[in-house]
């Protein structure tokens, strides 16, 4: 049987094909104890030092390996990290840290003021948050190892809520060297409760328990980051029960999984707000009454309800709705420029852009990233409900990249969609999106509209540490933002962390802050 | 091998250093213009402090001019150093080395599979003389061809992984072990070579079909040799030239598709890495990946022709009669 025979060797072939390219396999489980939790992580970290990236998944291995001075809580309140108490002089210039003691970086160097003072004077100039601290510090000064004593050039009261974001960088491996390219980079060492063990470039991260942790030490052995970088594969990888911990996955599936009772789910700590930013220079939109025209004519709610299915909620000031702290009552975007078109239409007809024959006003771009398809969805619901008034509108959707260049750095735009975070304090995240910006920068505020009111509001809202003053001085900004409107706050909400309720517990509190609670993860 | 020969392939190897000189011209005007901003992407969404970007800028000498920068990265790639990738700190060439085997696991078994599946099943198409199952494997082909990868690769974890649970979803092996296992290779692998695996059937029925209404086959056919025996002595072999450019130029197809499958498997190979440095502007990494890739097609082009001309006699044949050699 000559014939079979034949069809036997080629599918040999084939089947060897596929064993020899498998032959390498070598599953060797590497150490570690018997609990592992796996994170996937959005995309491959370029490197660990949080000092010179703020990248998402290189933020989520940081998280474990490195420790800040402060932390918050989900109340947003100041508590205790690597800094065991702080004390502030009367005008906020000058703030006193007292470290806690028998801390040691993971290669058994003493963690010492040294350290912080080092990251004061090195780290925070080119930290990409370091901006707000960078503009006001002065200098610190350690009179023994564990009491650093910073001075600032002027008051900066959210001083010590801003070292919330800061992961301190041991001084003995960076202290002299080039901190972007150090080679620590990639092997980093911390004194959080993890140690970095393995990186394998686009593939995962594996870091091991800290045994020497100054805190409380959870039931998690090891920790595995994979890099799963499409976001519909990655909640298949959470569903088929390869993963523990996801975030960042598409809204919709969200909904779907929500009827497996193995999931839950938990709101990320740092609240994020979802702007559209009016470009001030466009020949229609110069005019501030066509811009709050435009924003009577979003329809929010629907936003809310249909691209975020209810984990957003319509932004009522320039801060998120999560910060209430920072909210004064009387402010209320919500009914100051609630949904309603006909509004929107006669406050066009005013501004000179009455219908013409066929209807149309004028038509403009809303350019959005295509990165989340929530963006596509907004920016969608906005086409059609511009086109009820007559405002004809071309999408434009943009891959991050061309996005931060079209609409930060040339301004080729008329409408755009950012979502940005507020981080630890309003003063830290949300102001950027309003006060004015000469060098272009991205992620900061591209409207063109430079407003000494709003900047003041701003800088007076860090300025100050009453809580009363500073309330006063958001009801300033939020006054002057309504005035203006050069950005207009859509959404506010918080990603979605999904994670195996049937595996774990205490993940709401190991979730609750900006850096993971590893100390409340208990196996179930 | 004579004269001409040499010179033919001179010829050819000479035209293909021209067209590598090409790509890089091109690929380097076109990510010059290209909007995006390695040092950004390198910090993250957040604005990058000035402090930070004047550093950044003199470490990797960004500010010299293009055409100084061209040159400098023609002198390096004739040496084999492909430059040097900001956001993994590491040279280009060692990068992409690290990938690569990543890449041929999934990519070389692909190839062999589709080619192998691709001649028998478009040969069980030519032959059968059941309209039937020559229309259901031509629909199926079609099918196969046009599906997106990245469909049928989602489509594939969630029966696969999800709904059945038989295999893994995402990754090369199990989570903390190193290299390769087999079952995490399988979905990619099928993700891969489903569409060319269609595509060289659709290509080997209609070849196959014009042969076997060759003189030659009646010939064959009188001479009293089997129906298969005819396939294959006769059938196969001569449908086999315009299949040897077909997998030659699928090559090209397999890699390329290889960037949506691994991205969709978390697979860390050579592919993921190109999306990753197009997403975050490393154009080093990209120039470098695309010209491994552009320098594979082109010497597999070259290794496609070499066979050609060995498997087919009268390709050797023609070119010899063309300069009025004795044959």
């Amino acid at each position: 049987m000559k014939r079979t025979k034949w069809m036997l060797a080629a599918a040999a072939v084939a089947l060897s094909a596929i064993v020899v390219s498998g032959c390498s396999a070598s599953s060797e489980p590497s150490a570690g104890g018997d609990h592992v939790f796996v994170v996937a992580i959005p995309s491959n970290p370029p490197q660990f030092n949080l000092g010179v990236t703020n990248d998402g998944s290189a933020t989520f291995v940081g998280r474990s390996i490195f420790d800040p001075l402060v932390n918050l809580n989900t109340d947003y309140e100041v508590v205790p990290a690597l800094a065991e108490s702080w004390s502030a002089n009367a005008d906020s210039t000058e703030f006193t840290l007292n470290l806690r003691h028998g801390v040691k970086w993971h290669d058994g160097t003493d963690f010492t003021s040294a350290d912080v003072k080092f990251y004061f004077d090195e780290v925070i100039p080119i930290h990409p948050l370091g901006a707000p601290i960078a503009a006001v510090y002065d200098h610190t000064s350690t009179p023994d190892d564990f009491t650093v004593i910073v001075s600032l050039k002027s008051p900066f009261a959210p001083f010590i809520q801003a070292l919330a974001g800061h992961m301190m960088l041991p001084a003995h491996l960076y202290a002299g060297t080039d901190i972007a390219t150090n080679p620590a980079n990639l092997q980093p060492v911390g004194t959080g409760p993890y140690k970095f063990t393995s990186f394998t470039s686009g593939d995962s991260v594996i870091v091991d328990r800290n045994e020497d942790y100054w805190g409380e030490k959870g039931d998690v052995d090891e920790v595995v980051y994979r890099v799963m970088p499409d976001s519909n594969a990655r909640a298949l990888a959470f569903q088929s029960g390869e993963v523990d911990l996801a975030t960042m996955l598409p809204l919709n599936q969200v909904e779907t999984l929500k009827s497996d009772n193995r999931f839950a789910f938990d709101s990320a700590a740092m609240a994020e707000h979802l702007y559209g930013f009016f470009n001030t220079a466009s020949a229609t939109l110069q005019n501030a009454d066509v811009r709050k025209a435009l924003y009577h004519a979003i329809d929010r709610d629907e936003i809310a309800s249909k691209v975020f299915l209810g984990t957003g909620t319509p932004s009522v000031s320039p801060v998120p709705n999560q910060v209430t702290w920072a909210i004064d009552p009387a402010t209320d975007y919500t009914t100051e420029f609630d949904f309603d078109l006909d509004e929107a239409g006669r406050m066009l007809d005013a501004a000179g852009y009455p219908a013409g024959a066929d209807g149309t006003r004028f038509s403009m771009n809303v350019t959005y990233r295509t990165d989340n398809a929530s963006w596509a969805t907004t920016a969608d619901l906005i086409k059609t409900s511009f086109g009820k008034i007559g405002v004809n509108v071309n999408l434009v959707g943009q891959d991050t990249q061309v996005f931060a260049d079209t609409v930060y750095t040339q301004h080729d735009f008329d409408f755009a969609l950012q979502s940005l975070g507020a981080y630890a304090d309003p003063s830290l995240g949300v102001a950027r999106a309003f006060i004015c910006n000469p060098t272009n920068g991205s992620y900061r505020n591209p409207t063109g509209v430079c407003d000494p009111v709003i900047d003041g509001a701003f800088a007076a809202t860090a300025a100050v540490s009453d809580p009363a003053a500073r309330l006063a001085a958001f009801k300033t900004a939020a006054d002057a933002v309504a005035a203006d409107l050069g950005t207009a706050p859509l959404i506010s909400y918080n990603q979605i962390t999904a994670y195996r309720a049937d595996k774990w517990n205490g993940i709401d509190q190991f979730n609750s802050t900006d850096v993971w609670t590893w100390g409340a993860l208990r196996a179930k | 091998m004579n004269v001409h020969w040499l010179r033919y392939y001179g010829r050819l190897i000479g035209s293909s250093v021209l067209l590598i000189f090409v790509v890089i011209l091109v690929m380097f005007l076109l990510l010059e213009i290209a909007p995006g901003d390695p040092i950004q992407s390198l910090v993250g969404q957040v604005p990058v402090t000035e402090e930070f970007r004047r550093q950044m800028t003199a470490t990797y000498g960004l500010d010299r001019p293009l055409f100084e920068r061209f040159v400098s990265y023609v002198a390096n790639v004739a040496t084999g150093n492909l430059g040097y990738s900001f956001a993994n700190r590491e040279p280009v060439t060692e990068l992409i080395l690290q990938r690569l085997g990543n890449t041929l696991v999934l990519t070389l078994p692909s190839l062999v599979i589709s080619s192998i599946g691709g001649i028998l099943l478009g040969t069980a198409a030519a032959r059968t003389r059941s309209k039937v199952k020559d229309g259901a494997i031509s629909f199926a082909a079609v099918a196969g061809f046009s599906i997106p990868s990245f469909w049928l690769a989602l489509l594939l974890i969630m029966l696969f992984a999800v709904s059945l649970g038989w295999l893994p979803a995402q990754g090369m092996a199990s989570y903390g072990s190193k290299g390769l296992s087999v079952p995490h290779l399988i979905l990619p692998l099928i993700a891969l070579a489903i569409p060319e695996l269609a595509f060289k059937a659709r290509i080997m029925r209609s070849t196959m079909i014009g042969v076997l209404g060759e003189d030659y086959i009646d010939t064959a056919r009188s001479k009293g040799l089997s129906s298969f025996e005819i396939l294959r002595r006769h059938g196969l072999l001569n449908s086999m030239l315009p299949m040897v450019s077909v997998i030659g130029y699928s090559l090209g197809f397999t890699l390329a598709g290889a960037v949506t499958v691994e991205k969709v498997f978390g697979w860390p190979g050579m592919g993921m890495l190109l999306y990753t440095s197009i997403q975050t502007g490393e154009n080093m990494v990209v120039m470098g990946i695309l010209l491994v890739v552009a320098i594979t097609v082109v010497i597999v082009n070259i290794l496609t022709d070499l066979v050609y001309g060995l498997v087919d006699p009268r390709i050797r044949a023609r070119s010899r009669m063309s300069r009025g050699v004795n044959v």
